[in-house]
């Protein structure tokens, strides 16, 4: 490396000499930090040797500069620019372009602008460090992301390979709730693909439930419908990926197939209508006008179990199983039933595990040994329960709301305020919060820790006889066929979902897939909860990838102006799904499924008969197909309104 | 006064509070002693560095950023106009302000920079963003074809 002082001689040239002796070597000398005054006359021997160039020579010369393309101009006048111009370090050569430029007309400027821009463009995804682009694709919407997979070779290396698997792809699940983190294993993964391994798993499991959310929002599905419980009321339903359970006032608990829509067990034995279920892993608890509780084993169709002591009606019921508190310390600190009778009492008891436990029903003894507590205090039916941990919720037609601790069986507090009958309640582990309906037409918001009314809801004109209560969310439905999304936190309503013509009879909500699915007289319509609700930044972009071109949705507002800017909007109406029904007696849905309970009018047949939809919204080849399966019929045996392929009943198995 | 020496040889003066919002000089200064001698980045040029002391100069007042949180959504429509206009250079700039920022682990600047990199991505078309960034498309048609074909699903139906 030269030296300030050992600088040859070379690099003073008399330009009059044109052209230049170049049999002298000349190499660029970059490193030479400081202005000499050496180097100041070079910047202006080379300025005075550009102005002495015709015009079209300047320009090329120029354009070689830009390019450092120093060797393919046969022009020797350009070719001499260029290697005095190489002599110059890196700061001289700024100083010396700046100045050029200067000197330079509107017309080569432009020319200049045009070759300059394409060279300071950069490959940024290609170039920057791995984790760096996966920073800026963070940032990116889905289809941009997709987009950019296409661009080069090196992108799509960044986006698709097994790295990126985990890095984008699995993170984006997570982001937008297809799937909770302690899921989300190879083995998770593989079983869903049917054991079809990918380095792409995490790419394909969030493909499929991207489509998946599409045709929710699109309202294609396939659909299975079947008959059950002949002309009866289903009280409740309940269901998994294999099985439907419904209880009904025709006294059954009936368990359908999924699938194939096929009744696979009847589970008899109450005396009365069952007016409340639920089943926790394979254990069946039912409630009922027979005035019991009765545990079943769902493998063996069993009734292991039957307890008595409630003196009316069983209307409610609650498998509350134990979950960590803040202190670590589980609660409750077994698995209990709850349940809310007409007879104004809730009762407390163990849930037994119906393949271990010893048996029991009111002929075994006298002392119940799953028997924990009694709580009284109202003065008349308890209509609604809800509880977490060891709260729980009692609301009735006193007008009174409880709150009991399932540890003691005491009452904690009672909150007086609703002027009627109390229909639904809520309870929100997360926010210590109750909330209940009431034919008043309000809804009351109580906080279960100090006892206070925080909020009294108006807006309802009618009966509010169902409630769900999430962390960031309160639905209510009430007789005025509207439902309504609050803030369980300020009180606000976010948003009124009208279009039913008549009072709500069911709806079930969740906001991890950011959906509402609600039943009135004449069918089922689905809602998005909120424009902000998909689990990823309610961008527009994010919205625009999400939301199809041909949904509704694209038509309406994705945001209304607020005070400190945008808001999202709470409610858009998705579609109708079930029509041309009598009634909606049961709505229930997972991130796939859509079940119903309905009353339909069957061609050939007087009066109403009860039947069950399934709408299947997971991506899938034969979309759009609709079976009509046996249900609890053997056979359809009328001749009149026959469904007319019966024996294509699945496909899948 | 904290003495900084570029890539390029040039020598800063900035305020303590002001060039310590970089996590890499506000621990060189607390884990070394480094008294009255400049410290050198050799990864940085005086023309980035200039801009680094610009911005950092700026947001000297901001509250510390809170850690960041894997799991949330992130949004790139929140620049303010203040940053939209320092972060509106060249490609060229922004890619060595990019670097910078990360090696002189600077949140709030790194989160600025890759946020207006994806705002140039946002919403363009394949040939769209190849233009944007000068990129070659380097797959054979066939190839090209196919992962086209790969990637529908992501298109707007």
């Amino acid at each position: 490396m030269l030296t300030e002082s050992e600088e040859p001689e070379r690099k003073r040239i008399n330009y009059n000499q044109s052209p230049v002796d170049l049999s002298i070597p000349l190499t660029p000398t970059t490193d030479c930090p400081t202005f000499t005054e050496t180097s100041h006359f070079q910047i202006n021997d080379l300025i005075s040797y550009y102005s002495s160039l015709s015009p079209k020579h300047k320009n090329i010369a120029l354009g070689e500069l830009l390019k450092q393309n120093c060797d393919c101009s046969p022009e020797p006048e350009i070719h001499n620019f260029i290697n005095i111009y190489n002599l110059l370090n890196a700061n001289q050569k700024t100083t010396a372009l700046i100045e050029i430029l200067k000197q330079s007309s509107i017309t080569t400027l432009q020319q200049i602008s045009c070759t300059i821009l394409p060279l300071l463009k950069c490959n940024f995804l290609g170039k920057l460090p791995t984790e760096l682009g996966y920073k800026i694709l963070e940032y990116l919407d889905i289809r941009s992301i997709v987009r950019c997979m296409q661009v080069c070779k090196s992108w799509k290396t960044l986006i698709d390979g097994e790295v990126a698997d985990q890095a984008i792809w699995k993170k984006r699940i997570l982001l937008e709730g297809f799937a909770k983190e302690n899921q989300l294993n190879p083995t998770f993964i593989s079983d869903f693909m049917n054991g079809s391994q990918s380095v792409n798993m995490y790419k394909e499991f969030y493909k499929h439930h991207h489509l998946t959310r599409q045709n929710w929002l699109l309202g294609r599905y396939r659909k299975v419908s079947f008959p059950g419980h002949g002309r009866h009321v289903v009280t409740s339903l309940q269901f998994d990926g294999d099985n439907i359970i419904s209880g009904s006032d025709d006294h059954t608990i009936q368990i359908y197939d999924t699938k194939t829509g096929l009744l696979v067990k009847k589970l008899e034995g109450h005396a009365g209508g069952v007016w409340a279920l639920q089943y926790w892993n394979s254990t069946l608890v039912s409630g009922s006008t027979d005035r019991t509780v009765r545990v079943w084993d769902m493998d063996t169709e069993e009734c292991t179990h039957v307890f008595d002591g409630h003196t009316s009606t069983v209307r409610c019921l609650l498998i509350i199983t134990p979950q960590m508190n803040s202190e670590g310390v589980m609660e409750p600190s077994e698995p209990l039933i709850v349940t809310g009778s007409r007879d104004a009492t809730l009762r407390v008891w163990r849930l037994p595990n119906p393949k271990e436990d010893r048996k029991w029903n009111p002929l075994t003894g006298y002392q119940n040994p799953y028997f924990k507590f009694l709580c009284t205090g109202h003065t008349n039916s308890v209509r609604a329960i809800a509880g977490c941990g060891n709260v729980l919720v009692s609301g009735s037609y006193d007008t009174t709301v409880r709150v009991w601790n399932l540890d003691t069986g005491e009452c904690t507090f009672t909150f007086e305020g609703h002027r009627e009958k109390v229909y639904s309640i809520g309870y929100c582990h997360e926010l210590k919060r109750a909330v209940s309906g009431s034919m008043d037409a309000t809804v009351r918001v109580w906080c279960t820790q100090t006892g206070v009314n925080l909020f009294v809801l108006e807006g309802h004109n009618s009966l509010v006889g169902l409630l769900e209560l999430t962390p960031k969310y309160l639905i209510s439905a009430a007789a005025d066929s509207t439902l309504r999304i609050w803030s369980p936190t300020t009180g606000e309503c976010l948003g009124t979902l009208t279009g039913h013509t008549a009072a709500i009879t069911c709806f079930h909500h969740d906001p991890i897939p950011n959906r509402i699915v609600s039943g009135s007289d004449g069918g089922v319509k689905i809602w998005e909860l909120s424009t902000d609700g998909y689990g990823v930044s309610s961008s527009m972009h994010n919205l625009a990838s999400i939301i199809p071109k041909s949904s509704r949705l694209r038509k309406s507002l994705h945001f209304t102006q607020g005070p400190n800017g945008p808001e999202p909007v709470h409610g858009r109406f998705i579609g109708d799904v079930v029509t041309n029904v009598v009634g909606v007696w049961r709505v229930r849905m997972d991130a796939y499924k859509l079940v119903c309970s309905v009353q339909v009018t069957e061609p050939g047949l007087e009066g109403h008969r009860t039947w069950f939809e399934v709408l299947d919204f997971t991506e899938h080849p034969d979309i759009g197909k609709e079976i009509k399966a046996l249900g609890d019929r053997t056979s359809w045996e009328t001749a009149e309104g026959t469904p007319e392929d019966i024996d294509a009943v699945d496909e899948s198995t | 006064m904290v003495k900084l020496t570029s890539s390029d040889g040039q020598e800063f003066n900035v305020a303590e509070d002001i060039i310590t919002q970089s996590q890499l000089i506000k621990n060189m200064l607390s884990d070394l002693e480094v008294g009255e001698a400049a410290i050198p980045l050799p990864n940085v040029t005086a023309h980035i560095l200039t801009k680094i002391i610009e911005y950092a100069t700026h947001h000297k007042d901001d509250a510390p950023p809170p850690p960041e949180d894997e799991m949330k959504a992130k949004s790139s429509d929140d620049i303010d106009e203040w940053d939209r206009d320092f972060i509106a250079v060249d490609q060229g700039t922004l890619f060595e302000i990019i670097l910078a920022a990360n090696y002189m682990d600077m949140q709030g600047l790194l989160d600025l920079g890759c946020k207006t990199v994806a705002n140039m991505i946002k919403g363009k078309s394949v040939e769209e963003i190849r233009k944007t960034f000068n990129i070659t498309n380097d797959f054979t048609p066939e190839e090209e074809e196919q992962i086209r074909k790969e990637n529908e699903w992501c298109e707007d139906r």
